[in-house]
């Protein structure tokens, strides 16, 4: 190590920090990401390699002057996306929704269920859920927020297509759906 | 920490998350929420990929803990 350098070990596991904190670390993939005290997670790096997809949503219902689709609190809904064929490896997947009043507080169970295949393959060749992991929507009444998808598409690939199933757990409301963000690195 | 099983194939689909195990109104039970009802306290996942069915989980299991997720396994594949 030279002068003026720090290193730090690459890992894909890393805490929520305290409250009125962040952190910084390098993932495995060797990007670099921002973590801050409600749990969200951020890639920091912008290199011309990290490319961004996003997927509008099937829709079902008018928020503000956007379109959605809405999950009541304890409704569930499928949605479908598509990787890109330059994908090399993941760096994050979210889904992004609009959180109403009677869904923000603590400890919101929130199942996720994927399932992924490419052409050619057994639609069900990858299926993973979690339905483990619990969000703090404490003072997210009326914002957007984003939940990571990541740990339920472990072994995704070029092409594949891929399903989300997003299962409330009795939340208290409605979630409004609009987006999902895919950043890879390109091949 | 894994618990790994292996998945057939049958007719072209995988199936140890099984589609036909569905409850009274016909909606899709799900291996993981199986495996919830019998263990709420468990932190897990469950992963599918290919013909390996992997239940990752964030403590070690016991014996008699093994032998229930067996059962409840097996019970979902065979859908009885």
């Amino acid at each position: 190590m030279s002068l003026g350098e720090f290193i730090v070990k690459e890992s894909n596991s890393h805490d929520t920090p305290p409250a009125g904190y962040s952190k910084l670390y390098p993932k495995e993939n060797g990007i670099w990401y921002k973590k801050d005290d409600a749990g969200v997670e951020k890639a920091l790096e912008t290199s011309s390699s990290v490319k961004r997809a996003l997927f509008t949503l099937d829709y079902g219902n008018n928020e503000d002057n956007y379109r959605s689709q809405e999950v009541i609190g304890t409704g569930s809904r499928r949605f479908t996306f598509g990787v890109p064929c330059d994908f090399a490896s993941l760096v994050s997947l979210v889904i992004i929704g609009k959180v109403s009043a009677a869904a923000a507080g603590s400890a919101k169970g929130i199942d996720l269920y994927s399932s992924y295949a490419s052409v050619g393959e057994a639609s069900n060749t990858h299926e993973e859920s979690d339905i483990a992991t619990t969000y703090d929507l404490s003072s997210k009444s009326g914002k957007f927020i984003d939940i990571d998808l990541s740990g339920v598409f472990t072994s995704l690939s070029a092409e594949d297509i891929c399903g989300i199933q997003v299962d409330h757990n009795s939340i208290g409301g409605a979630i409004d759906y609009m987006l999902i963000r895919l950043e890879y690195i390109s091949a | 920490m894994e618990y790994v099983y292996i998945r057939s194939l049958v007719n072209g689909m995988y199936n140890i998350d099984n589609p036909e195990r569905v409850d009274g109104e016909g909606n899709r039970i799900h291996l993981a929420k199986e495996i919830e009802a019998e263990f709420p306290d468990w932190d897990f996942n469950v992963r599918n990929n290919g013909s390996v069915c992997k239940i990752v989980y964030s403590e070690a299991l016991t014996a008699p803990e093994k032998t229930t997720l067996d059962g409840i396994v097996i019970a979902h594949k065979n859908n009885t």
